[in-house]
This record gives C-alpha cells, sequence and structure tokens, in this order.
C-alpha cells in the first residue's frame, strides 16, 4: 500500500497568443516528477526559486489542477476524484503556507482562524472548541489566553505557529510545508524548525518540505528531491545527496552554500571554480541536445539521478 | 481531558478586542469634529423628517387655500406656501422623506446588487467573470439618464418604488465593478487559499473570509453613493421626469423656481429644500471622507 505517491504528475499552464487567443505554448511548471513519501518520514524537495517545488505541493493538496500523473494516496488517485469526494481527505492532507503575514485573514480572530476547519469537519459545541483551540494555542507555545486576538498583534513566528496550529487542529496524515520559514529572520526559523519536529514526533506527521534553503533542508530531512525546471535531477536520501551529488546542478547547489569558515575560503572557491568547469564542460552528458532533464535511474537502492 | 484544564478554561476570558472595524471608525469620527457634527446633524434630520412626516396626511400637503396663496412666512405657514396655497413647511417634510426614502432604497439595492455579483465575478474569474463584465460593459455603454428619462414619460403610474427600481437597475454596475476589482486582489491573498485547504466551500469563503476585508470600501462607498444618489433624484425631479406633483420631493420644490417670479420674489418656496439638500450633502460627504481615512491607515488622524 502506498502512502502518499506522486505519479508522473505534470502541471502545465497553457500560454495564450495570437489574434484568437489561441494556446500557443505552455509553461512546464511541473514537468513529469515521481515521488513516493513514506509515513513519518520528511521529505526534502529543493531547487532555484520558479523550479516547480511550490507548484507540486499546491497541486497535492489540490489548489492547482494536475495536468497529467496521479496522485495517490492510501491507494486513491486524488486527481480523480470530484470536489465532494475529496472532500474526505482533505483532512489527512494540510499545508503550512510560506507567508505568515498573507496567510491569516487579518479581519478573523485566533479562534476563528485555527477553528475553520474543526467548524468544516467536525461538530464541536463552542465551549469545545474553544478548548481544543486553546490546547492547540498551548501546543504551539501560544499563551491560551490570546485566542481573541487578531493576526496583526503577533510577530511573524508566532503568526507562523498559528498557521501550524491551523494546519494540525484536523490531525493530518500529511503536512505540505511550503517554506515555512523563509519569511521569519533566522533566530526564528530555528525555533519554529525544532518546533515542527517535536511536533511531527508527537503525531507522527510526515512532511513534504519544500524549501531553498539547503542548510535548512538538511537540518529537517530524510530524503530530499532537488528539482530543477520541473523536472526532479536527483533523489535520495540526505546523506546520498550531500556526501555523493551525481547530478552537475545538485553539484551547484551544494557549492552555493556559503563556507562560514574563512581559513578554508580560498579551497571553497577552488571548489566553486571545479563545479562551474565541469558544468560548462560536461553541460551535455547530464542535459538532453533541448537542455531538457533526463528521467531519474537509480544508481543505488535510495539514491536516484537524472543521467542518460 | 484532565479536569484542572476543563477548570482552568472555564474562568472566561475577558474579551479583548483590538482596534479594527467599528472602533476604528469611532475614533476617526471622534478626532474630525466637523464629521462627527455631520453625522449627528444628519442622523437628527433623518429622524425628525422621518417622525414628523408620519404625522402628515396626505390632505395636509395636497390641502388647496386659494386664498392664500404665495403667502410669505407666518405662525401658521412656517415656510409660507405654493402657488396652490399648500404649505410648504409640510411639502419640504414630506418631500425630503421622499428623497432620503429613495436614495437610501437605490443606495441598499443597488449595494446587494453590486457586492453579490462583484464577489462572485471576481472571487470565480474566468468565465463567470466574463460574462458578468460584459452584461456591466453592456450596461455602461447605455445612456443611463435617457432611458430613465424615457421610463419616466412612458410609465401611466409612476411612484416612488418604480423610481427606485429603474434607478437600481442602472446604478448597481459601479459598484460590482469596484467590489470586483478588490475581490480580484484579494483572493489571490494566500488566506483564501487555506480555507481552501482547511475545506472550507466557496460561498463561505466569499462571505465570512474575503467580504469582512472589503467592509470599509463598501462602507465608505455607500456613503458616498448616498449623496450622490439624493443628488441624482432632486436633478431628475427639478427637470421634471423625477416623481409627480402629488408626491412632493426636494426636486419638486426647487424646480417651482422655474418660474422667474417665484425664483425672484417668492424664494421661501425653493429656498428651504435648496439649503436643505445643500446640508445634508455636505454632512453626508464629511462623514464619507472620515470614513475613508479610517479605511486608510496612512490618512488616519486618530
Amino acid at each position: 500500500m502506498t502512502f502518499l505517491r506522486v505519479e508522473n504528475l505534470k502541471v502545465y499552464y497553457p500560454v495564450r497568443g495570437g489574434f484568437f487567443r489561441r494556446v500557443i505554448d505552455h509553461v512546464k511548471a511541473v514537468d513529469d516528477i515521481t515521488l513516493d513519501l513514506q509515513p513519518g518520514e520528511t521529505y526534502g524537495l529543493v531547487g532555484e526559486s520558479g523550479c516547480g517545488k511550490t507548484t507540486t505541493g499546491r497541486t497535492i493538496i489540490g489548489l492547482n489542477k494536475a495536468t497529467a500523473g496521479k496522485i495517490i494516496f492510501n491507494d486513491i488517485d486524488l486527481t480523480r476524484l470530484k470536489r465532494r469526494q475529496f472532500h474526505k481527505y482533505r483532512k489527512d492532507i494540510q499545508m503550512i503556507f510560506q507567508d505568515p503575514y498573507s496567510s491569516l485573514n487579518p479581519k478573523k480572530r485566533v479562534i476563528d482562524i485555527i477553528a475553520e476547519p474543526i467548524r468544516n469537519f467536525e461538530k464541536l459545541s463552542p465551549k469545545e472548541e474553544r478548548r481544543k483551540v486553546q490546547d492547540l494555542m498551548e501546543k504551539v507555545g501560544l499563551s491560551p489566553d490570546s485566542i481573541f486576538k487578531y493576526p496583526h498583534e503577533f510577530s511573524g513566528g508566532q503568526r507562523q505557529r498559528i498557521g501550524i496550529a491551523r494546519a494540525l487542529t484536523v490531525n493530518p496524515k500529511i503536512i505540505i510545508a511550503d517554506e515555512p520559514v523563509s519569511a521569519l529572520d533566522v533566530s526564528v526559523q530555528a525555533q519554529v524548525l525544532n518546533f515542527m519536529k517535536d511536533i511531527q514526533k508527537e503525531y507522527n506527521l510526515t512532511y513534504l518540505f519544500i524549501s531553498h534553503d539547503l542548510g535548512i533542508v538538511r537540518h529537517m530531512s530524510d530524503r530530499i528531491g532537488i528539482m530543477y525546471k520541473g523536472r526532479l535531477v536527483e533523489e535520495g536520501t540526505k546523506e546520498n545527496i550531500f556526501n555523493q551529488p551525481k547530478h552537475i546542478y545538485t553539484k551547484r547547489l551544494l557549492a552555493a552554500i556559503p563556507d562560514v569558515n574563512p581559513e578554508k575560503r580560498d579551497e571553497h572557491l577552488l571548489m566553486r571554480k571545479e563545479v562551474n568547469e565541469e558544468f560548462e564542460r560536461n553541460y551535455e552528458k547530464y542535459f538532453d541536445a533541448e537542455g531538457k532533464i533526463f528521467d531519474l535511474k537509480k544508481i543505488s537502492d535510495t539514491h536516484s539521478v537524472a543521467l542518460p | 481531558m484532565a479536569a484542572p484544564a476543563v477548570n482552568g478554561n472555564d474562568k472566561e476570558i475577558k474579551f479583548e478586542k483590538s482596534p479594527s472595524g467599528w472602533s476604528i471608525i469611532f475614533r476617526e469620527l471622534m478626532k474630525d469634529k466637523l464629521a462627527l457634527f455631520s453625522l449627528i446633524l444628519f442622523f437628527a434630520i433623518v429622524i425628525y423628517v422621518f417622525v414628523y412626516s408620519m404625522n402628515i396626511g396626505p390632505d395636509q400637503i395636497d390641502r388647496i387655500d386659494l386664498k392664500n396663496k404665495y403667502s410669505p412666512p407666518n405662525s401658521i405657514h412656517w415656510l409660507g406656501t405654493d402657488y396652490g396655497g399648500r404649505d410648504v413647511f409640510n411639502q419640504l417634510i414630506v418631500g425630503a422623506r421622499n428623497s432620503l426614502t429613495i436614495a437610501i432604497a437605490i443606495t441598499l439595492i443597488t449595494s446587494a446588487i453590486g457586492i453579490t455579483l462583484g464577489l462572485i465575478a471576481g472571487y470565480f474569474g474566468g468565465l463567470v467573470d466574463n460574462i458578468i463584465m460584459r452584461i456591466i460593459d453592456f450596461i455602461l455603454t447605455l445612456p443611463t439618464l435617457m432611458i430613465i428619462i424615457v421610463f419616466v414619460t412612458l410609465v401611466p403610474k409612476f411612484n416612488v418604488l418604480n423610481f427606485i427600481l429603474i434607478m437600481s437597475a442602472f446604478y448597481w454596475v459601479g459598484k460590482a465593478r469596484l467590489i470586483r476589482s478588490k475581490t480580484l486582489a484579494e483572493r489571490e491573498l494566500e488566506y483564501v487559499a487555506a480555507s481552501k485547504t482547511l475545506g472550507t466551500p466557496n460561498r463561505k469563503i466569499m462571505l465570512f473570509q474575503v467580504l469582512p476585508n472589503l467592509s470599509s470600501i463598501i462602507i465608505v462607498n455607500m456613503t458616498l453613493n448616498l449623496a450622490g444618489n439624493i443628488g441624482i433624484e432632486t436633478g431628475l425631479s427639478y427637470l421634471g421626469f423625477g416623481l409627480p406633483e402629488g408626491t412632493p420631493s426636494l426636486g419638486t420644490l426647487i424646480s417651482y423656481s422655474r418660474n422667474p417670479v417665484v425664483m425672484e420674489e417668492k424664494i421661501w418656496v425653493w429656498l428651504p429644500a435648496a439649503l436643505l439638500i445643500l446640508v445634508m450633502m455636505l454632512c453626508i460627504n464629511f462623514v464619507g471622507q472620515a470614513l475613508k481615512r479610517a479605511a486608510d491607515a496612512r490618512q488616519r488622524l486618530g
């Protein structure tokens, strides 16, 4: 039984032009990616901005329509479900949004924000509902007394935790975290990330962790997929990716991580130059004639690379 | 659930409302004395007009008294009489009531239609948006005033209700466009996407998530529209395409001044109505300006 499997997912956006606004081309935001999520793990989806990682996440949760492919959750293909049928699975997949400022409705009090999924999925009396919201607030480290406040009275980190509390209310199985800390400053990032790890253990959650920050992904993830131009270029465990990167794009990404040790500065520079030279020399080896990325091939049990 | 937790949660939590919505408007009005005074004055006029007009029967307005025609203000006729010897003050009150009823009704009806269609068009976008917007574009291209005038001349029995309906049929489009444009901006925000992932149905998102965020714009727009609608009604009545003479309005009173003699020598017939319109319009606009500032944090005084 597969827990969550994304199979040959494609999300294309039509480009219209010409006199009759005909479809003349497609933007291939996500172009044929396949990935598997195991229960309880954290899968990091990494790539530069615009590579389609957010689109992948939003498609899994149903905010974008898949052009082709399957999203199989507990042996049911979510892309084929009608909206009403999908409602049943909404509870199990939840999302933490990137921007804690726009993802909370400024006109709603915290209790209304966190209780929104409760009101949709469970019938609770106002008293029970308030108690549950207060429990959740406590769980995410906020004062249970502040449930009648408005979002603008909280700091960015606190707002993100309200967002997390909202995602947790219906006890989901999978949480898609779409760059959950990129809008927060570094000191708060660590706080929120460690908190996310804690609740993962507590609720046995599975994360699809979308980020462009390799440091954070290394801290959070068990397995990592590297995306580039809407396709996966490399997939493997954390050790596979960081210790034995095979694809040139992965190497380039890793080389871009700044080294804080000034004594190794020259060494690091040399490494970056090397990677860049290899990229220019061996470009054809990694990309086909149209600059497209090859299909993934397994090179070990856990490690796959897009090589011809 | 553990017992202490229950006890802990049973104590009432103080309901602390942060400055938002009504309290911001209230603070803004308190800072802007002119707007506060305008608001009080406007409500005083409205209440006085509606309460007093209940005591005036149609016979009191229509009673013709040819011995007293064009009598200047005196103790019986506070504001004098018109060419039929009819009491101007009574006509002014009933006329103000009719004008206000029409303006308020038009504002409410156009807002209801405009907000509903604007929200639907902006929220769903695509084909729905296209259809609604093309209908709006079509109505916008029509010469509204001409059609209303033709309608007024064609309909044999013309009354307040007809007037409200024909005006509302044309004046909702502006509001729908405004609401649509704001909804378009609002639905791109993440909280709408969040609500979708939390399983909230679309109509609930529209009504309870998006609409509250448009409330300030709607309040401001409704206030300023109210003043505009009073103006449109009196304008049409002045031109003779508004209400018939049996139902007085502020416009019909002013239209007596089309007669040069009345204009120059019997100013008590039309001047009170003109002043009342001026005062009401100014009041509404001052309040509207204050609300507009309250809706925009950068312009706020308080």
